[in-house]
């Protein structure tokens, strides 16, 4: 009986790929027959000698989706993938020819969903019983899950073709069984072919071969994978650094992951180099420099600290928060935000002069400057800078201004002294002219009391005018720092009898005066010149500012070593808001009236008392007179 | 020296007692009518009083200076278009331009000879629009 029978009837609709059990009942040979084909993966078939399928098994259906009823009758080459139907019928050439007796080969079918399977077809001339061909019987296989594993391994093989990295597998014997296109190119060799069954030695030099074995192998062996750098050794001898990564085997094997790591090397050797550079630069200048992390508030000063605040090793390593602190309160407002630098920091540059404490607690003056970094955001995550130590400038400035401040201060009161000085010495100028020129131009027209009266303004007006010089360049003297002490043995009572008798006051003033002078033979060492003067403006200012009868009280004496002089009056007295400001250049109280006078001579006196390291104070109520006192120390 | 008009009164004010009576002297010399004052309070005061044709007035002097007595003879009806000759040892131009700013006639600067004072007087009594 021919195979596959020609009677059998189309097959029985049932579940696709479910298998059924063997019937008990079934008994006769076809039907074990067919049921067994029923059963089979794979699909057994039949053709007539035109190619239409006229036998298919049950498989056909579980493969390719299409009935067998449907099937039946139809070309197998309609069935085939298109690309393969030329390639399929050149195969089944000699088999029609009877060149060969079977064929086998491997053929995509087209599935009903419009994919298609890999099957595997073998397949023979059928014959008829008179030995003419009948047409062509075989078996179809399902190879497709094969193939796609097949497809996998080259895809894997051809990715590790193409990767850079070099991939190698070693045999139980360190013998290497595959090895791809980089790996052999990083090593210098032509094709794999010139490694493939030599040892992984081939590729080290000895000393590298026993680093190997006596470390990388030990940490292979304890934990299944190494990985890690090692020197290998091209074809030509020369050597290069290479990241090398091992996994061991099940079967003892090894695979071999390797790199050329010569660029990254020389890069981290750059690299290195660089920051030693300027790790060099940063600790060798005398500045401070300063990493801020603006995002943590993290801030790593370099050594150049230590010097400008003292800060120690472990300071070094700090906050902004913490830093702030060693701020001085009134420069903190200048500084950026601890709590949101991002605020000061929209130009991205930092640049301020600030004091900040140092170890021993004092202040330095800092010129801290910053640019920060901003993340793709714009967002500023880090800032470095410098400090430098601007204190002695910053003293030099303040010196500067503190200098120019005076200067000006003494521009104007010079210009001032003058135009005072000019006016003071002009009105009894004018006084003293217009009465000599009255004199001159109408001598003939007055009478005696008239020219006796002219010329007593005349000789009051020059003795106003001497005065006024005398003040004038004492001041002078003591602007320029050259009002001296010539202190010398005088005695008190001599001095003081000369002094009243001077002819600087008039007769009427002298008789107010009520001197005392206690001891009567007070010897002191002081100037005399200095001390006529203080008390000859003392006395006059006396007189100025009283009745023209009341007494003017002088009293020279020595208390506790000092020599003391009181000169008191009983006069207009010194207002409550003048007290401070009498002894001041040009000052003259409100409630002087007409009363002549330059706002010289307290200022002069005041320093005559201090050439002598003496003081001078005093007591006043308005309207009821005032008391100078002058202590000079012995 | 110009002739004088005696029938024209001239206020000095001046506190410094040398020179207004050197000045009251010089113009009674020269026929005209003085009257003086030691500041610029009183010397107001008398202005009002006695309608001077002409007013010589120093300008630093205690109670009320001679530029705040000009302003206020300035603000004065009857005073108004009285001539004020300011007579001063501040000769700086600001105190000068100040003076003039403020309504003064004239501007003298101590010391002055005889003959500038009587030259000035002269001058603002014949323009004087009394």
């Amino acid at each position: 009986m021919p195979f596959p029978p020609t009677s059998l009837k189309p097959r029985r609709p049932g579940r696709p790929g479910r298998p059924r059990k063997f019937s008990p009942f079934i008994v006769d040979k076809d039907n074990v027959y067919e049921t067994v084909v029923e059963e089979l993966k794979c699909v057994v078939f039949k053709t007539d000698t035109e190619g239409r399928w006229l036998f298919l098994s049950r498989a056909w259906t579980d493969i390719t989706g299409y009935s067998v009823a449907q099937s039946t009758g139809q070309m197998f080459t309609k069935f085939l993938y298109p690309e393969d139907r030329d390639r399929v019928m050149g195969l089944f050439k000699p088999l029609i020819e009877r060149s060969k007796e079977d064929c086998r080969h491997e053929v995509r079918y087209m599935t009903r969903r419009g994919g298609f399977r890999w099957l595997e077809c073998h397949a023979r001339l059928a014959l008829d019983e008179d030995g003419q061909p009948d047409g062509i019987i075989g078996t179809l296989t399902d190879i497709t899950e094969r193939k796609l594993v097949e497809l996998q391994n080259r895809n894997l093989i051809l990715a590790q073709e193409c990767t850079a990295d070099g991939i190698a597998l070693l045999n139980e014997l360190g013998e290497y069984t595959y090895l791809n296109q980089a790996h052999v190119k990083m090593f210098g060799y032509e094709s794999a072919a010139d490694l493939l069954g030599k040892t992984w030695r081939e590729i080290y030099h000895p000393d590298e071969i026993a680093r190997i074995e006596e470390k990388v192998f030990a940490a292979l062996t304890a934990n299944g994978s190494w990985t890690g750098s090692a020197t290998a050794k091209r074809l030509d001898g020369s050597t290069f650094p290479e990241e090398l990564s091992l996994t061991l085997l099940p079967n003892g094997g090894l695979v071999c992951i390797c790199r050329d790591a010569t660029e990254k090397v020389a890069s981290a050797k750059a690299l290195h180099a660089s920051e030693a550079r300027w790790q060099v630069a940063v600790e060798s200048i005398r500045d401070g420099v300063w990493d801020a992390d603006l995002t943590t508030g993290a801030v790593h000063l370099s050594q150049g600290w230590k010097a400008l605040l003292g800060l120690s090793d472990d300071q070094l390593t700090t906050t902004w928060a913490q830093l702030s602190t060693l701020m001085h309160p009134d420069d903190v407002k200048d500084a950026p935000e601890t709590d949101d630098p991002h605020c000061v920091l929209k130009t991205g540059n930092y640049d301020a002069e600030h004091r900040m404490r140092t170890a021993d607690g004092s202040y330095r003056w800092l010129l801290v400057r910053g640019k920060a970094l901003f993340d793709e955001t714009g967002k500023p995550v880090r800032m470095l800078g410098t400090a430098a130590d601007i204190s002695d400038r910053r003293q030099v400035h303040q010196q500067l201004l503190a200098n120019l401040s005076r200067e000006k201060e003494l521009s104007e009161m010079r210009s001032q002294f003058v135009s005072m000085a000019s006016h003071e010495l002009r009105t009894p100028l004018a006084a003293l002219t217009l009465t000599l020129e009255f004199l001159a131009s109408y001598s003939t027209k007055i009478d005696a009391n008239a020219l006796d009266k002219g010329l007593t303004s005349a000789n009051d007006s020059a003795r106003r005018l001497s005065s006024i010089v005398d003040d004038l360049l004492l001041i002078d003297r003591v602007n320029q720092g050259q009002l001296n002490c010539a202190a010398v043995p005088v005695n008190l009572a001599d001095q003081i009898a000369m002094l009243a008798s001077d002819p600087y006051f008039t007769d009427a003033q002298r008789k107010r005066f009520v001197i005392t002078c206690n001891p009567p033979g007070l010897q002191a060492r002081l100037d005399p010149r200095l001390l006529r003067y203080m008390l000859l403006n003392l006395l006059s200012n006396a007189c100025k500012y009283s009745a023209d009868d009341a007494p003017v009280i002088l009293r020279a004496s020595q208390v506790s070593g000092a020599f003391v002089f009181e000169v008191e009056d009983s006069g207009i007295g010194i207002s409550e808001a003048d007290k401070a400001r009498i002894y001041s250049l040009f000052f003259r109280g409100g409630n002087v009236g007409a009363r002549p006078g330059t706002g010289l001579g307290l200022m002069v006196v005041k320093r005559c008392v201090e050439a002598h390291c003496g003081t001078i104070t005093f007591r006043s109520s308005t309207g009821q007179g005032t008391c100078f006192t002058i202590t000079i120390p012995s | 020296m110009p002739s004088p008009d005696l029938s024209r009164t001239i206020l000095i004010v001046e506190d410094h007692e040398i020179i207004r009576d050197q000045i009251v002297a010089i113009l009674e010399m020269n026929g005209y009518t003085a009257m003086s004052a030691t500041n610029g309070s009183d010397g107001l005061q008398l202005a009002c009083q006695s309608r001077p044709s002409l007013i010589i007035s120093d300008v630093a002097m205690p109670e009320l200076n001679g530029l705040d007595m000009l302003r206020d003879i300035r603000q004065t009806p009857e005073l108004h278009h009285t001539p004020v000759v300011l007579l001063s040892a501040l000769i700086s131009k600001e105190d000068i331009q100040k003076g003039l700013e403020l309504g003064a006639s004239d501007y003298l600067l101590k010391p002055f000879r005889i003959t500038e004072l009587l030259q000035v007087v002269g001058r603002h009594l014949q323009s004087s629009p009394r």
